[in-house]
């Protein structure tokens, strides 16, 4: 019995390394394509990666690159997005998504938002939702030791500077959870779309009998608000709202 | 005296290059059957010369050789010319039709044999009449038709690619006598970049066969095109308003008519008949380095000088010649390293046009000034053109170049003063994506976040349970301690009273050390059990810290420490006697309870 479930285990976790040994050689060899310039089989390796379930940071900024090279930008900037969620403070995503975005037609002056808010949004964004739960638990543990100390520690002064430290890093590790919730709840929305047409005709109501209100361009990302059908109502990021067709949109996720 | 020198010698060459004399042939072209002409031979600058006449055939020869002379001195800004020439004229009359070749003529001048062309002459049958006499008759009639009098354009090429160069020429065909032209209307060439190769100030007449009639033709323009466009182009008419001298028609038919003829002035329009270019547009497929250039060419470059030092301008050249729409050559890009500042080219021409194209070379000169030391590769220069030829695509690349720059000397000018650094912003020259990561990421499964995962919360609860856990345990030694404590500080009392007794039982029996040793036990005893000191822990210093942090009274541990040092120390000092160890029994006693009240 004992031996059954030690070969299972075994069993189990040489198919892992043989499947990341498998993924990391896909990897290997579109970096190598991607470095001769040839985008296309370069894409074909990295989809092959993406299409097995696994996913990095990486795979998504190097698909962003390899999009950008081929002009397509629409699927670029989608890629970018996708590996800002998984690490949404890195410099070269951040740059590369700006430089795509001057390829792109629609300039969207966001709402500016109440300044609280942009430096909270701004705070989780610094780490994934990863690294932010490691904070927490760490942040947590640490909180408790000092509660211990506190509660049982010989000399006074160890006590007061328990007490002060466990209530500030409790505080933190409070924090820290929230902002990882944030951060995760950030990372998996299912509204976010980038116009993938080159033109699209925003209009006033779903179906034939609606207004051409906007016409929006390649690269431009909203947000899904309903779907009714083979249309969706969405929002710019300036408020402004209108109806586009699904198959017009890709949701980033 | 050198200057001097160089001025006869080219004086002298002057004066023999004058010197060299011609031999030239002057004959119409065509003439009518019946119709007399001239021949002549005229030797200009041929001194002592002997004729020797040329074969004539088929013509009748009704005079000549007759010589004449003919001596000229000409003074052109204070210089003296000086020619003489001699000509042979026959009159010859032709007689019968078909194309007739005068042979050579040869003169013999000091020794040297001069010749001229052998010349054809064509005899026209239909015209029985010289053609100045058919001029007349025909100008009795006021009637100036369309044949009389025409313009034609002629193209050398009426197929051709988009840039490839073909002449255009407007020519005058007249058989009656013109005497001028007004309002003239040159063809506009839309559709092609156009040049005037030929203007003449004044008109040349020339006698040219036109369907077995002889005419008299005159070049007015020709031009080199390049056409601009593709499909079918159509050069619009031209136009010419005809003055034509007409002799007017009179009733009376008087002998002396013919003498006081009255002429009157005919205005007729002549027309050139449009003509249609096809032009094919270049095959596709040119490389990118194709800018337009259609001919055959050939690419050279040089620079100006191949080392220089740092801000010295320096002058790339590279010269494309050969033949084809020269005219219109786009200075071709030139790859300068990145550090060089580089100013528009120079284009200096030297071309002709001939046998309608261009041709000769145009040279680009590239200024740049090298702004740091090093050595440096220039590109090779790509030059694109279009083979008429071959009809296809032919691409020039030149060698590369290495310019050595070394640094300059310049900043050594301003010793003693500030030298000027060459100290820059570092200017972007493009941007473009990051590159992109290759080292082997950490991968994970889609959509799965450690945050709010089973994970995450079973850390969460481990952390809390074993906190809770030391929590619990924590508090149950505290407790056991506690118990220990404070039954020790309960039973202290006691205790030390039972050692006391002991103490003084062994006092009266006289059992001397164990007395001591007795009360000892006591004062140490008590103390730790009150302070819950272990016998590893307690020294006299660690009892006085720890009483005086109880805020015990100092004299009273000062007191309490004396006392046991004292018991400590009689322990192996002889016998004081009985009433000190009364005394130290007695003080035990006190110092005890006193503590007991203090310590509680």
């Amino acid at each position: 019995m004992r031996k059954s479930a030690f070969l299972f285990i075994l069993l189990t976790f040489s198919a892992f390394v043989a499947k990341a040994s498998a993924v990391d050689s896909l990897w290997n060899n579109a970096n190598a394509l991607y470095a001769e310039a040839q985008y296309e089989r370069a894409l074909e390796g990295y989809l092959e990666i993406e299409q097995s379930g696994t996913e990095s940071f990486d795979l998504y900024y190097n698909m962003g690159n390899t999009y950008y090279k081929m002009q397509q930008y629409a699927y670029a900037i989608l890629y970018y997005e996708k590996a800002l969620r998984l690490d949404p403070d890195h410099a070269d995503a951040l740059h590369n998504l700006t430089i795509v975005r001057e390829q792109c037609i629609d300039r969207i002056e966001p709402i500016p938002q109440f300044f609280v808010t942009q430096w909270i949004r701004k705070s989780y964004k610094k780490l994934p939702p990863g690294t932010w739960s490691v904070f927490s638990l760490v942040l947590l543990a640490l909180s408790l030791t000092f509660v211990l100390l506190f509660v049982y520690a010989g000399s006074i002064k160890l006590r007061k500077a328990s007490f002060v430290l466990a209530v500030v890093v409790f505080f933190l590790a409070v924090t820290s959870g929230i902002f990882a919730r944030q951060s995760k709840k950030e990372a998996t929305r299912e509204d976010i779309a980038i116009i993938k047409s080159a033109v699209s005709s925003v209009k006033s109501a779903p179906g034939a009998q609606g207004k051409d209100i906007l016409v929006l361009h390649e690269g431009t990302k909203v947000r899904v608000l309903e779907e009714a059908g083979e249309w969706v109502r969405i929002e710019l990021e300036d408020g402004r709202q209108g109806w586009l067709l699904l198959h017009e949109i890709l949701f980033v996720y | 005296m050198k200057k001097v020198i160089i001025a006869i010698v080219s004086v002298l060459c002057f004066v023999q290059v004058s010197a060299q004399g011609r031999f030239s042939v002057e004959v119409p072209g065509v003439v009518a059957m019946g119709e007399r002409f001239r021949l002549v031979f005229t030797a200009i600058d041929l001194p002592h010369e002997t004729f020797t006449p040329p074969k004539i055939q088929n013509f009748h020869v009704l005079a000549g050789p007759t010589t004449s002379t003919m001596n000229r001195m000409e003074y052109i800004n204070g210089r003296r010319t000086q020619s003489r020439s001699v000509s042979y004229t026959y009159i010859l009359e032709a007689y019968e039709p078909g194309s007739f070749t005068i042979g050579e003529a040869s003169v013999v001048s000091d020794n040297v044999t001069y010749k001229t062309r052998p010349v054809v002459v064509e005899v026209i049958q239909g015209a029985d009449k010289p053609a100045e006499e058919r001029t007349k008759e025909q100008a009795t009639t006021t009637e100036i038709t369309d044949d009389d009098v025409f313009l034609r354009l002629s193209v050398n090429k009426k197929r051709v690619v988009k840039g490839e160069p073909l002449t255009a020429t407007l020519t005058l065909y007249t058989r009656v006598n013109v005497a001028g032209a007004e309002d003239i209307k040159f063809p506009e060439f839309n559709g092609f970049w156009s040049q005037e190769v030929y203007s003449p100030q004044q008109i040349e007449w020339q006698r040219e066969n036109v369907k077995g009639e002889i005419y008299q033709k005159a070049t007015l323009r020709s031009y080199v095109l390049l056409p601009q466009q593709t499909g079918e182009i159509r050069i619009d008419p031209s136009e010419i308003v005809c003055v034509i001298q007409v002799r007017s028609a009179r009733r009376g038919q008087s002998l002396l008519d013919d003498f006081f003829d009255t002429y009157q002035t005919v205005r007729k329009r002549v027309i050139s008949p449009s003509v249609t270019i096809f032009v094919r547009d270049l095959p596709s497929g040119a490389p990118p380095s194709f800018k337009g250039a259609v001919g055959k060419y050939s690419l050279q470059t040089y620079l100006g000088r191949d080392s220089v030092r740092t801000h010295d301008a320096v002058s790339m050249y590279v010269t494309i010649a050969g033949e084809g729409n020269i005219n219109l050559l786009e200075a071709p890009a030139v790859q300068f390293p990145l550090d060089f500042e580089v100013y528009d080219p120079k284009i200096t021409d030297d071309y002709k046009s001939s046998d309608g194209t261009f041709a000769g070379s145009k040279t680009f000169e590239y200024p740049v000034i090298p702004r740091s030391h090093g050595t440096f590769t220039i590109n090779p220069v790509v030059f694109t053109y279009y083979d008429i030829h071959t009809g296809t695509y032919k691409t020039l690349r030149s060698t590369p170049m290495a310019l050595e720059v070394a640094r300059s000397t310049e900043s050594n000018m301003y010793t003693g003063v500030y030298a000027p650094t060459h100290r820059r912003k570092v200017e972007s020259l493009g941007e473009d994506i990051r590159y992109i990561r290759t080292t082997a990421p950490v991968w994970k499964k889609k959509g799965v976040y450690f945050t709010g995962s089973v994970y995450y919360y079973t850390i969460l609860a481990a952390l809390l349970s074993i906190a809770g856990i030391l929590f619990s345990w924590l508090k149950k030694r505290k407790e056991r301690k506690k118990d220990v404590v404070r039954v020790r500080n309960s039973k202290a009392n006691k205790i030390a009273r039972a050692r006391l007794k002991t103490a003084g039982a062994h006092m009266k029996s006289q059992l001397f050390s164990a007395y001591y040793e007795e009360l000892n036990r006591a004062l140490w005893g008590y103390i730790a059990d009150k302070l819950a000191l272990s016998q590893a822990e307690s020294s006299r210093e660690k009892i006085e810290a720890l009483l005086m942090e109880r805020q015990v009274d100092e004299e009273l541990i000062k007191k309490y420490t004396d006392l046991i040092a004292s018991c400590e120390f009689a322990r192996y000092a002889p016998d004081p006697g009985q009433t000190e160890k009364e005394r130290i029994f007695e003080d035990a006693v006190a110092v005890i309870s006193k503590m007991e009240q203090v310590l509680k």
